[in-house]
């Protein structure tokens, strides 16, 4: 293990001496386009959305950073932490931390750790990665109690037993319950980074909205923030590694118009450009020209349908297999991808390309499960003819044109509303059924009437939170996010459960790609659970002027940490 | 007229009363609450402990009451969707750009819009009108949306006239920055603009033909003081009529144009606060709005009276 | 009697039409009419317009499209023998959903601005007429239903009435009036103290004659202007309801939510945005310029 940090050191500096290739302009500010409605709170404990982990990401400084190797693949570079070491058994994993201090002068000390941990997971704070801490020793016990009956002292001693030890200030000891190799994945998260009590407990309320309640230890801090709008990002020059950051200022900014940002782009005014819409195939043939660095990633996201399942579905027929493996396969993932998007990739399984298991790549190990079915029934025909068999076997008599599936949505934006359009003929042509798109309003509406179950199927994203396939499959277990908003029952997590034991039960990694293997069958085809059709990606333009971005495959989408402003 | 002021102010706070009442009642009958979508991830208890925090699990008539009480005080509550924010908050970060925005937006199209619509009405029928009323037309039928992009790729991205976004900040809050607020206010002002020159252009076209228009004429006035002291005066009835809903609009924010421009207005709110079902926003800018409104009319009720001497709106007949 | 001078003659004198008018008697409407016939741009607006709803009526049949159809291999493409205004980002044909979109926004601009017209000259002439207690109360009236959050209305409606074109109507239709009623009130108070509505007080009419015939046509030229200017208003609004879920369900469409769609693709497509909203511009100008035309035409003192 040692050697490994090793070789990440070597990386780094290996990143380090291009960065002095290049001659540094005078001004060292970058404007980046933010989605700033999505930013909630600047409590790294409570966060969730893609656009607060921007921000955490760079004004924390967490065990270990996010990044890309060479080869596209997911690394973790040590940050907080100076180096680590595993037990043999892998269930004990100690981390040595570097001696790095909070802006307003306190070390960084293991116990800041365990505090964060233990407050992620109280379940009366409900914050939405309690779940974090499963792989720990008492994880389970403590974020899964119900709030409402146990007492306090309860909580607290569950606290106490959570797996994770500061040995000294800077001595962190995590102790497993099962050998997670996805632990490095995990702490590399917001959320996992340390927290001050102290500071808490001064901020009171204000802690989640007021950025001058906070100290950082991260590159940057937060020197301005106009909510709903923007975010000044400063050098924090108390940052450990403060001479390699040569970035003074980053100005997140809500900029909602594709073509606004497009524009500005053009112009030099923002440093890196996500396109959507019809500018990615523009950017993309545009990229020859070599004004701007072209990166497609692919993203740990899977787009997917889910089933009504609690038993009360608008046809009443989605408790069958066939009917939903025939809606499954009928769509025909190719001609979405490429007609409506023109970018992304067609999904026949439910783990997204470039996921690893330790060393090795998930998807290319194993053949997405969906093809071979999908070569089979490859007419409409024989579409039909399986969802009549599916019908026949609920008792349900009637001709395929009698049939109307409803599905409801959201769609608030030309690109959604031409997904829904394009479902709805697709569904209808092949099966010739018919399909009853509902739009919702708002969410509210979305979720008043999915909790109703006036619905048979629903349309839902998920991106894994870190870098393996269990973070993708553990929503179909009992446990599972979907039983609380994708018609899912707990009786049909059960089912699952079996994996969840079998995985636990080893360590080996070539084991545990097998699990997942039958898993994900077991997902998309034997239960057929959801229609995962496709997976997404990250497009991103870098300005030619700013050097440097790291863009990893889960975590921040961007990471300025080392990026500068060439001449 | 002291008496009439005093009928009126009071009239104005029982309307707003029943209209932070009707909201309230609004916003109960519409299905969903502002926790429901956070609350579907979370386990059963969290989700309690949430609705209890937010005294979301009293009954509906009880939190009525609670609301009105907050309300006579001044207290909207704690918006659920932002925590940490209650309308004062949010109008302290929020309504300064807004109302500048609308503001600057309001007074360049209600002036450009009066003075066509007296070009047009002048030379009704000749090709100077129909430019006119193409241009209204074409400014009323094409989205704000559209025009805003336009103006600012073209003007603000190629030419380099302006920024393409941004707003004035901190001590040019109010006055300073007018870069940052010149195709903002030239894509706001376009409806008002088309609203005013058609509005205007067809009120003056009333009055022409009136007799003491020709009264004025044969008793040899020039035309500009027949336009300025007869027809102007009288047409300016439906104008006053339609300026409070502009001016209250005006004030609380555009949402396209905040939008385009990334300006940090209240205008997103409208929307937003009302699917995230957070009844101390919506509650909070409904009355704002009202009373904005409710206090134009009254002015304008009184300008009638100004204007037009024969008309008596408190009066009895 | 002989006349001595035979430069003379005596013709005689037919008593029969004597009192003969020489023009024949024309009503009102039919002056308004054929003032309005001899006004080429208002007649040139109403071919337009009639232009329009026979496409909106007939075009799709006329093009042989379905506005359904898809056919991604051929999206985004320009204007062809096939597809008359090109086809769209699923590769549906514009023309045909141009027609059926115009077809929609024509009929929710017509009954919005019909119950508009309606109900706010009513209303507005029976505020301001009767003036005190029942111009105040009926004011208060306006400004709670104007001050209540839109979408706040608009979902309300939804939920009594169902999720429908309908529902969208009325939704529509809830608080549009309120406008014209201030308008027509603004107006009528300041005729209502004019001579000729006294002199037919003191003859004994009966206040709803009064409204009816002294006052509300002497508002006429707002009202037509109302209507002209609020039909891209009703338009706008629905596809705006309709891009959130609230009135049309997809694939049904509407010229706003064309031009909305055209607004997304336009720096690419620019002819999915500019086809949509030129036939909108068309019948916007077109309902304007025969409003002017209108209003000449209707104006009582310009009759000669």
């Amino acid at each position: 293990m040692k050697k490994r940090t090793l070789t990440v050191l070597l990386t780094l500096v290996l990143a380090l001496c291009l960065t002095c290739a290049a001659a540094l302009a005078e001004e060292q500010k970058i404007t980046v386009q933010w989605t700033a409605n999505n930013f909630y709170s600047f409590d790294n404990n409570a966060n969730y959305a893609a656009e607060e982990i921007l921000v955490q990401a760079h004004v924390l400084e967490g065990l270990v950073r996010a990044a890309t190797d060479e080869n596209g693949s997911q690394i973790y570079l040590p940050a907080g932490a100076e180096d680590w070491e595993v037990s043999p058994d892998g269930l004990t994993w100690t981390f040595r931390l570097r001696e790095y201090y909070w802006t307003d002068g306190v070390r960084v000390t293991a116990q800041q750790y365990v505090d964060s941990f233990r407050r992620l997971a109280d379940p009366r704070n409900g914050f939405d990665f309690a779940s974090f801490v499963d792989d720990m020793v008492g994880g389970k016990e403590l974020y899964g109690m119900d709030a409402s009956t146990a007492t306090a002292e309860e909580i607290e001693a569950a606290k106490q037993n959570l797996g994770v030890k500061a040995v000294d200030d800077a001595t962190l000891e995590i102790s497993l319950r099962v050998p997670a190799s996805q632990l490095l994945s995990k702490l590399s998260c917001v959320w996992m980074s340390p927290v001050r009590l102290d500071v808490i407990e001064a901020a009171g309320e204000m802690y989640d909205t007021d950025f001058n309640t906070h100290v950082w230890c991260g590159p940057f801090t937060v020197t301005a923030y106009q909510k709903d709008n923007s975010m000044t990002l400063t050098k924090n020059e108390k940052y450990w590694d403060a001479e390699n950051v040569k970035l003074d200022e980053i100005e997140l900014i809500l900029i909602a118009e594709a073509s606004t940002q497009s524009t500005m782009f053009k112009n030099g005014e923002l440093a890196v450009l996500a396109p959507s819409g019809d500018y990615v195939s523009a950017y993309r043939n545009g990229a020859e020209k070599g004004d701007y660095t072209y990166i497609q990633n692919f993203a740990p996201n899977v787009t997917y349908f889910y089933f009504n399942r609690g038993g009360n579905s608008t046809s009443g027929l989605m408790e069958s297999q066939k009917v939903r493996l025939a809606l499954s396969l009928a769509a025909n993932r190719e001609e979405f991808t490429a007609g409506i998007f023109d970018r992304y990739y067609p999904a026949y399984g439910f783990v997204p390309f470039g996921v690893t298991v330790e060393e090795i790549n998930f998807r290319d190990n194993v053949e997405e499960p969906l093809k071979a079915l999908a070569a089979e029934y490859d007419t409409p025909e024989k579409l039909r003819q399986l969802f009549k068999e599916g019908m026949a076997e609920l008792g349900d008599t009637r001709e395929l044109k009698d049939v109307t599936i409803t599905y409801i949505c959201r769609g608030d934006s030309a690109i959604k509303r031409a997904q829904q359009e394009y479902w709805k003929a697709l569904w209808e042509s092949v099966l010739g059924i018919k399909v009853e798109v509902n739009v919702l309003g708002d969410s509210s509406l979305l979720s008043a009437e999915r909790k109703a179950g006036r619905y048979d199927i629903g349309q839902a994203g998920w991106n894994g939170d870190y870098n393996d396939p269990i973070a993708f499959l553990e929503m179909w277990a009992s446990y599972g996010t979907s039983i609380r908003y994708s018609g899912w029952t707990e009786e049909l997590g059960k089912k699952f459960d079996a994996f969840i034991e079998r995985l636990n039960a080893t360590s080996s990694a070539e084991e545990r790609v097998k699990i997942y293997a039958e898993a994900e069958q077991w997902v998309v085809c034997d239960e057929v659970a959801a229609i995962a059709y496709m997976y997404t990606d990250q497009i991103f333009c870098i300005s030619n002027k700013v050097k440097n971005v790291v863009t990893p495959f889960v975590g921040p989408y961007y990471d300025f940490t080392h990026a500068y402003v060439a001449e | 007229m002291l008496k009439y002021t005093v009928r009126r102010f009071l009239e104005m706070l029982l309307t707003l009363f029943i209209i932070a009442s009707a909201t309230f009642f609004l916003l109960e009958a519409v299905p969903g609450d502002p926790l429901l979508e956070r609350v579907e991830r979370l386990p059963e208890s969290v989700a309690q402990n949430m609705y209890h925090k937010y005294g979301l699990d009293k009954p509906t008539i009880e939190r009525y009451f609670i609301t009105m009480k907050g309300m006579l005080k001044g207290d909207f509550g704690e918006s659920v969707r932002m925590p940490g924010y209650d309308i004062h908050q949010l109008l302290k970060e929020t309504l300064a750009p807004s109302a500048r925005l609308g503001i600057q937006s309001i007074l360049v199209g209600v002036t450009l819009g009066l003075l066509l619509g007296i070009v047009a009405a002048m030379f009704k029928g000749t090709w100077l009108d129909y430019i006119i009323v193409f241009f209204s037309v074409l400014l009323i039928s094409v989205p704000t949306l559209i025009f805003g992009l336009l103006l600012q790729k073209y003007v603000a991205g190629e030419w380099g006239l302006f920024p393409i976004i941004g707003w004035p900040k901190g001590a040019d809050l109010w006055f300073g920055g007018w870069k940052y607020t010149v195709l903002p206010t030239l894509s706001g002002c376009f409806s008002y603009v088309a609203t005013y020159s058609r509005l205007l252009k067809t009120s003056m076209l009333d009055v022409i033909n009136q007799d003491y228009v020709l009264a004025a004429r044969a008793k040899g006035l020039s035309e500009p003081q027949i336009v300025r002291r007869h027809i102007l005066r009288n047409a300016f009835i439906p104008i006053i009529t339609v300026l409070p809903m502009s001016v209250a609009f005006a004030l609380t924010g555009s949402f396209f144009i905040e939008k385009i421009y990334s300006i940090p207005g209240f205008g997103r709110y409208f929307i937003e606060s009302v699917q995230a079902r957070d009844l101390s926003i919506v509650l909070g800018q409904t009355v704002l709005m009202a009373a904005v409104y409710v206090a134009v009319v009254f002015l304008v009720d009184i300008l009638y009276t100004v204007v037009d001497p024969r008309i008596r709106v408190g009066g009895k007949q | 009697m002989e006349t001595k001078d035979q430069r003379f003659t005596i013709v005689g004198c037919e008593n029969t039409d004597k009192e003969a008018i020489v023009r024949p008697t024309i009503t009102y409407a039919q002056d308004a009419w054929r003032r309005l016939r001899k006004n080429p741009i208002a007649m040139g607006s109403l071919v337009v317009l009639i232009l329009l709803a026979v496409m909106a009526i007939f075009g799709p049949t006329l093009c042989g499209q379905d506005f359904t159809a898809q056919s991604i291999l051929n999206k985004n493409k320009l204007p062809s023998a096939e597809h008359w205004f090109g086809t769209d980002s699923l590769g549906r044909d514009l023309f045909a959903r141009t027609c059926i979109g115009a077809r929609v926004s024509l009929l929710v601009a017509l009954c919005c601005t019909l119950v508009q017209i309606v109900v706010g000259s009513i209303y507005g002439g029976v505020m301001a007429y009767f003036g005190g207690k029942v111009d105040a109360f009926m004011m208060r009236v306006i400004e709670v239903l104007m001050s209540l959050p839109y979408l706040l209305v608009v979902l309300i409606v939804m939920l009594v009435l169902g999720n429908s074109i309908f529902g969208l109507l009325v939704a529509l239709c809830v608080t549009s009036w309120c406008n014209t009623a201030r308008a027509v009130r603004g107006v009528v108070l300041q005729l209502k103290s004019s001579e000729y509505v006294m002199a037919a007080r003191t003859l004994g009419a009966s206040p709803a004659r009064i409204i009816r015939k002294h006052l509300l046509p002497n508002t006429l030229s707002i009202l037509i202007l109302n209507t002209a200017t609020s039909i891209p208003n009703y338009i706008f609004q629905e596809s705006t309801l309709s891009f959130l879920g609230m009135g049309l369900q997809p694939p049904d469409t509407s010229l706003g939510v064309l031009i909305s769609l055209g607004q997304a693709a336009m720096e690419f497509y620019p002819t999915q945005l500019v086809f949509p909203a030129l036939v909108l511009v068309s019948i916007v100008l077109s309902f304007n310029l025969l409003g002017d035309g209108l209003r000449d035409a209707l104006d009582p003192k310009l009759r000669k």
